[in-house]
């Protein structure tokens, strides 16, 4: 019988049931980034640094490879080795260089094509969309982070032979990656919903970062305090990681790691509100 | 028959800028000619059924549910917006699986349903090209396709045939009428009178933000009493038919044209009694009887004030 001679009240169809509305966006976004031109070599360029690391740890644990080991002696303990990998300037900018590739034109790109007539006109959320967003960008940062410093730690285990690990160490190995992820995540979506182009909202973004730099560089010649260091993205995620790792033992410097960390969260905050408002308020 | 899609009080604004104002209607299923003048308010009433907007005062209802709570009801919608809105670096085929997996459904079958709505729309040998290479009317079909591919219930669409050609034009629309005959309900917009026409001839009239008319574009004609039918007539005894019906209570007047004349009635179904009567008692040979303004251009230029 005709839908048209039943009359809808009694129509017997199925309406799809999905739990969670935002995967076929996460899955559609990785796929997307994945395929970008360069990809791959940044992918190699942010492989480095775990290829660097394993060798250390490798070195540490072979006592025939001492002849090394003066090399490697600042790493000596589990919270300076992973602290190291974690905080090291050329990650924090490896972790600059994902989130624009996998996030400068996450929404900025969806305004450009009109995509937003066709997402939702079905049966998502915005909530769905920005969830779906922030697992594309999450999940390439913590490709390279998260996962690494669990490699890390499982190479560690294997070279050494024995389970024995600093838990703050491990604890932070998970954490840290997560925390300075989301923040960065946040922050590149929030400036993607800002606009219509990816490069502008990759300028945008290499310009914050490092004038944060240079002000709080300019600002610590000056005065030499250690508090303009909170003006700093590249150095709050430096004092929160070697506080959160263990590193940082005097009282001053770890007050100053927990107030990177206040920073970072704050950050995350705000950007992430921004990102629910400019979702939120946006009509095709 | 059941409502499909149900308004009430249903306004929107633009800043200062009027969209929709107090529209409340009921559509229920079958092919629905969305009419009027560019910025009259059908995309912004089509956008607003689709989720893509919030109106300001009012709701909308699909199926019974209000939009604004219910994001499930989309899965029995279709929309195909009026402009362009892809990811041009996707290839045809992972443009619609994409979509069919918004849609909620599995990857497997969302393959499937892809490939099926390409071959549909003729577009199974381009299917793995990037969408950038596709031509206008391509891409056109494409939009369609992304909009019909899950079969949904209620299809939207705004200024379907936009840059379609003539061949794939006529199917498209054939496609709609059949959707139509399923029982379906298609709510078509364009400011092309004649698309909508060969589509339908249930309409709604919108002009200024506001509902002017709505149904069956016959009765809706016969609504205007301000402006009188008119009635052209090819004879080759045009004057002596003239004469018979001159004195008529129904013929308002009579004018005499190259080929024919054209008699103005204000009531047409007396008018065409008589008329009939007329021709059959002097034996008229009569070559030709048409209607000019009863078609939907007259229509919507008197209403909007042509």
């Amino acid at each position: 019988m005709a839908i048209k001679s039943k009359g809808y009240q009694v129509w017997d169809g199925r309406l799809l049931r999905r739990t969670f509305g935002w995967t076929p966006i996460f899955w559609q976004g990785v796929l997307q980034v994945f395929r970008k031109k360069r990809a791959k070599v940044l992918y190699i360029f942010a492989g480095m640094p775990l290829l660097l690391f394993a060798a250390i740890i490798y070195v540490m644990t072979k006592p025939e490879l001492k002849v090394f080991s003066e090399f490697i002696r600042e790493y000596g303990t589990d919270p300076k080795l992973f602290g190291a990998y974690f905080t090291n300037g050329f990650m924090i900018f490896i972790l600059l260089l994902i989130s624009v590739h996998a996030g400068a034109s996450q929404i900025a790109g969806d305004r450009k094509s009109n995509a937003f007539a066709l997402y939702f006109a079905r049966p998502i959320t915005k909530l769905d969309y920005v969830l779906g967003k922030l697992a594309v960008v999450m999940f390439y940062l913590l490709a390279f982070t998260l996962v690494p410093g669990l490699i890390l730690i499982l190479l560690k285990m294997m070279f050494t032979g024995s389970m024995d690990m600093d838990l703050q160490a491990a604890g932070a190995t998970i954490v840290f990656p997560i925390l300075v992820s989301l923040c960065f995540a946040t922050m590149i979506l929030a400036f993607s919903s800002l606009a219509r182009s990816g490069k502008l909202v990759t300028v945008v973004l290499f310009v914050l970062y490092f004038a944060s730099d240079i002000v709080q560089g300019i600002l610590y010649g000056i005065f030499r305090s250690r508090w303009f260091h909170l003006l700093s993205l590249r150095e709050n995620i430096q004092n929160f990681g070697w506080t959160i790792f263990g590193v940082n033992t005097r009282a001053d410097e770890v007050l100053l790691g927990w107030l990177s960390g206040l920073v970072l969260l704050v950050l995350t905050a705000v950007f992430g509100g921004l990102l629910a408002l400019r979702i939120r308020r946006m009509e095709a | 028959m059941s409502t499909v899609v149900k308004t009430h009080k249903l306004s929107k604004w633009y800043g200062r800028v009027l969209g929709v104002n107090d529209i409340s209607l009921e559509i229920t299923p079958g092919i629905k000619g969305l009419l009027g003048p560019n910025g009259a308010g059908k995309s912004t009433f089509l956008k607003i059924a689709a989720g893509q907007l919030k109106p300001n005062i009012g709701r909308m209802y699909l199926f019974g549910q209000d939009v604004r709570r219910r994001r499930k009801v989309f899965g029995r919608v279709g929309y195909c917006p009026e402009y362009d809105a892809f990811y041009l670096e996707m290839t045809g085929r992972q443009f619609l699986t994409a979509m069919l997996r918004l849609q909620g459904h599995p990857r497997a079958a969302a393959g499937e349903m892809a490939l099926r709505a390409l071959d549909k729309i003729g577009l199974t040998d381009r299917q793995d090209d990037i969408i950038k290479t596709y031509s206008l009317g391509m891409r056109q079909r494409l939009k369609i396709a992304q909009a019909f591919a899950h079969e949904p219930e209620l299809l939207l669409l705004d200024e379907p045939l936009n840059g379609v050609d003539p061949v794939w034009r006529y199917r498209v629309m054939e496609m709609i009428r059949d959707y139509g005959r399923q029982g379906r309900t298609v709510i078509v917009s364009s400011h092309i009178l004649a698309e909508i026409e060969s589509l339908t001839d249930d309409i709604i009239l919108i002009h200024q933000g506001q509902v002017f008319a709505q149904g069956d574009i016959h009765y809706i004609r016969d609504l205007i009493d301000t402006h009188p039918h008119q009635v052209f007539i090819r004879t080759a005894r045009e004057r002596e038919l003239a004469g018979a019906l001159a004195g008529e209570p129904a013929v308002s007047g009579i004018a005499f044209q190259e080929g024919g004349m054209m008699i103005r009635t204000t009531n047409r179904d007396t008018f065409f009694q008589r008329l009939m009567d007329c021709i059959v008692e002097r034996q008229f040979d009569v070559e030709e009887i048409t209607s000019p303004d009863d078609n939907l251009q007259a229509v919507f230029d008197y209403l909007i004030g042509r």
